[in-house]
């Protein structure tokens, strides 16, 4: 398998290994929006009284994926602007939905993913979208590691659940018409040789093994390397180790999935942990007593590819894979850039931190530089996962060519963000090529449909 | 610091908006970025970003070239500091002026062409001829191209093949014999004036008459030649420290020094009467200053890996050509411009190989 870029940050703020629960909250903010879906078709009225396990609204554009009540409680509708609130919760065995039709539209089993709320957990390995659950899937690619910082990891949860993680495997191959790819991390440890163990002699599962490297754990890297073109009729799922443990959850214990661990990382926390929180857990309460006491940025998701939290968004979404809390830059250093650089981690090699072995850095989010014309240094291009060159879709986007930007084979980027981090110019390299790449896909392939990225060359 | 920062805090309305000194914005940007660096904070994904930023990356450039300057002083004497001077300030007018007008900020850039500009020169060009020399470099081989980033041909370069073009004399007969004991010439000032000094010949001129200099004093730098470029081991520490810290790309100097060694010796062991030894040729003239700190400025080389392969062995043959069967004998200066010229080219064939490659995958 050949995988290529790629780049281990060493920043300060990795969550540690155990997973701690919350204590029940008060009150449930579900934001009705989230990375890929959006929860705008309500069904229930203000102040009806849902139980665990209820749906509370669908998304029509995702498939009709309903949004689940994480908890027994009364139904707040207008309280907080893109939210559904929910008070006076209660603790009650879950409401179970209805068992699915055998002959209905789609097989009774991803109907109950569907139903129970494990199907947000799957993604269309190749265009990340929500994958259509009535299409059959020709493979999947689970990877049991999430290396971009700081998302929730994969080897914390296969620690306390590896047992229900192979379990849920192989009720995923049950699903899936070919093969399922494991996705195991090139290392040593104790678990790793654990999980090789337990993937070992089962049918149509395969371990391949990747470097610890953000982010080969991609799910579009690693179809590509594993040579899993995009087909029109079948598609390739991708997932992580929670939805593994969803879907066991769903399908061997009959139970909604709305609690899910979620990391709080950064360097802006006294002590990054992972958590176990129902969805819709107020963030307010998720990062009390856990912040610096300094100004801070909160981040929706990783630090290289995650969002900014806003006032929007107050509970932890349905797909929230955690919260990075990163400083903001206090003061400003006399000729910062003469510094030795021994506290600093940085791709190149112009620090003196090259000696320094283990070190990892509390980063802010300074951009540290000014913008400057690109020098063609070619960093962004050595750590590309997906081989394109943005030094080169830099140009061709300040000239407005946008068919030798698709001929440079930019919708192959992830958006890892890896081109952005480096650039010693500073160059928004990720938003460039994201904004190309919405604008081809809108322009020039709007008369061809057939023709995107998914579509086989 | 915080003193520093109330300071431009309290003067950054005069250069803003239609503050009256707002013509001058870019020299205070400048001034800030010098002294307490961007103030920026991401604002989208990635909301961290790598510590190396422009101004280190240069800074590591001139870090490379100070063995090479240490060395160039001992042997000529306090006039490589003058020279040096000169070539700051008439270049960094230029650069300024054209920050101005454009009205953009003043980029880091220059700091390396201001200070590799005298070490190419003979140790006794005239004052005024510097300053116009860098100041047709950076005006002519990057400023009308658009500035840092745009310029096609490296702007040393530029800079010194139209002094070697308008004054030929001063630039082949300018060269001086190197100081030697404890202190070299480190308390001289040479110049024209004092004759005793001056010889006529470079290594290179001299081989062409057969006489080879010793590869000791070669190696050492104690030779006649352009400020900068005697010192092999000088300019050795600096490039392998470039190469190490990865500004410079080793492919450009594996190349060109390659391509260089295996030429020769071919030629060496063809017709050793006539031809010099590999060695020799390695250490001989501007090879190394080239090498090491002009073929591998990232934008005037080409950007793929495979294009500064075939980039450096382009030079490395183009130099060698020059030297042996040319009328001139030096054609590092000349090789490199060629390869500057060459290396879109170079480029565009890499990446169209690059996306055929990337559309299979697809």
């Amino acid at each position: 398998m050949k995988l290529r870029g790629g780049y281990n940050i060493r920043l300060a703020g990795r969550p540690a290994g155990r997973i701690e629960d919350l204590p029940e909250p008060s009150a449930l903010l579900l934001p009705q929006r989230s990375r890929r879906l959006r929860f705008t078709q309500l069904l229930v009225k203000n102040g009806q009284r849902v139980r665990a396990g209820e749906a509370l609204a669908l998304a029509p554009e995702q498939f009709a994926l309903p949004l689940l009540a994480p908890r027994s409680g009364t139904v707040r509708l207008r309280a907080q602007r893109g939210h559904v609130v929910l008070e006076d919760l209660a603790q009650e065995p879950p409401h179970l939905p209805p068992e699915p039709p055998a002959g209905g539209e789609v097989n009774p089993r991803r109907q109950w993913l569907i139903d129970l709320g494990a199907w947000p957990f799957l993604h269309d390995a190749h265009s990340d979208a929500v994958p259509d659950p009535q299409r059959p899937a020709r493979a999947a690619i689970v990877a049991t590691t999430h290396l971009e910082p700081f998302a929730v990891r994969g080897d914390v949860q296969l620690r306390e659940s590896l047992e229900e993680f192979l379990r849920g495997l192989e009720l995923l191959a049950s699903l899936v018409e070919e093969t399922v790819f494991v996705a195991v991390p090139r290392s040593g440890s104790e678990l790793a040789a654990r999980l090789r163990q337990g993937l070992a002699g089962k049918e149509r599962i395969r371990a391949v093994e990747i470097p610890l490297r953000y982010p080969l754990d991609h799910f579009n890297v690693l179809a590509r390397a594993l040579g899993l073109r995009a087909e029109r009729s079948r598609s390739v799922w991708g997932l992580r180790t929670e939805g593994v443990l969803a879907i066991d959850q769903a399908l061997t214990l009959r139970r909604p999935v709305v609690d899910r661990v979620v990391s709080v990382g950064g360097s802006g926390v006294t002590q990054p942990v992972h958590l176990r929180a129902p969805r819709g857990y107020p963030v307010e309460a998720m990062l009390a007593g856990r912040l610096l006491d300094r100004p801070v940025r909160v981040i929706d998701g990783g630090i290289l590819n995650g969002e900014a939290v806003g006032p929007r968004l107050l509970g932890l979404g349905v797909e929230s894979t955690g919260l990075t809390v990163l400083l903001e830059p206090a003061g400003r250093e006399l000729f910062g850039f003469v510094r030795t650089g021994l506290d600093r981690i940085s791709y190149s090699r112009c620090f003196l931190s090259v000696f320094r072995g283990k070190y990892v850095e509390p980063m802010t989010t300074a951009v540290r530089g000014e913008h400057r014309p690109c020098i063609a240094c070619g960093f962004c291009e050595e750590l590309c996962p997906a081989g394109i060159m943005p030094h080169l879709i830099h140009k061709l986007a300040y000239q407005d060519a946008l068919e030798e930007i698709d001929r440079c084979g930019s919708l192959l980027c992830v958006g890892c963000g890896l081109c952005t981090y480096v650039c010693p110019s500073k160059l928004e390299l990720r938003r460039e090529i994201l904004a190309a790449n919405e604008t081809i896909v809108r322009d020039l392939h709007a008369e061809a449909p057939e023709q995107t990225e998914e579509a086989p060359a | 610091v915080k003193l520093l920062e109330k300071l431009f805090d309290l003067t950054r309305p005069l250069f803003e908006g239609r503050g009256p000194l707002r013509a001058l914005r870019p020299l205070s940007q400048a001034a800030e970025a010098f002294f307490l660096g961007s103030a920026e904070k991401a604002e989208a994904a990635p909301f961290a970003r790598d510590p190396l930023d422009s101004k280190r990356f240069m800074m590591m450039v001139i870090i490379a070239l100070c063995p090479a300057l240490c060395a160039s002083v001992y042997f000529f004497g306090l006039r490589v500091l003058a020279m040096m001077a000169v070539s700051y300030m008439a270049g960094g007018v230029v650069e300024v002026a054209f920050a101005l007008l454009r009205k953009k900020d003043i980029h880091e850039g220059f700091f390396v062409t201001g200070f590799l500009f005298p070490l190419v020169l003979p140790p006794t060009t005239p004052l005024w001829m510097v300053a116009v020399g860098v100041i047709f470099g950076v005006l002519v081989g990057k400023e009308v191209f658009g500035g840092t980033g745009r310029n096609l041909f490296n702007p040393v370069l530029v800079g010194r093949t139209f002094l070697a073009v308008a004054y030929p004399k001063a630039l082949t007969t300018g060269y001086v014999i190197p100081g030697d004991g404890w202190f070299g010439r480190l308390d001289q000032y040479v110049s024209l004036a004092n004759v005793d000094v001056l010889t006529g010949a470079t290594p290179l001129a001299m081989a062409r008459q057969g006489e080879y200099a010793s590869l000791w004093d070669m190696f050492v730098g104690s030779i006649a030649g352009s400020a900068g470029e005697t010192s092999a081991l000088a300019l050795l520490l600096g490039g392998v420290f470039l190469c190490l810290t990865r500004v410079a790309n080793y492919r450009n100097v594996a190349g060109i020094l390659g391509s260089v060694f295996v030429l020769s010796a071919a030629l060496h062991l063809a017709d050793p009467a006539r031809f010099g030894p590999p060695w020799w040729h390695l250490m001989a003239g501007g090879l190394f200053i080239g090498a090491f700190f002009m073929a591998t400025d990232p934008v005037t080389s080409p950007l793929t890996n495979g294009g500064k392969w075939v980039y450096g062995i382009l030079i490395g043959a183009l130099v060698v050509v020059i030297r042996h069967f040319s009328g001139y004998v030096e054609g590092v200066m000349f090789a490199i411009l060629l390869g500057n010229l060459a290396s879109p080219l170079i480029d565009e064939a890499f990446i169209q190989l690059r996306i055929r490659r990337l559309q299979l995958e697809r």
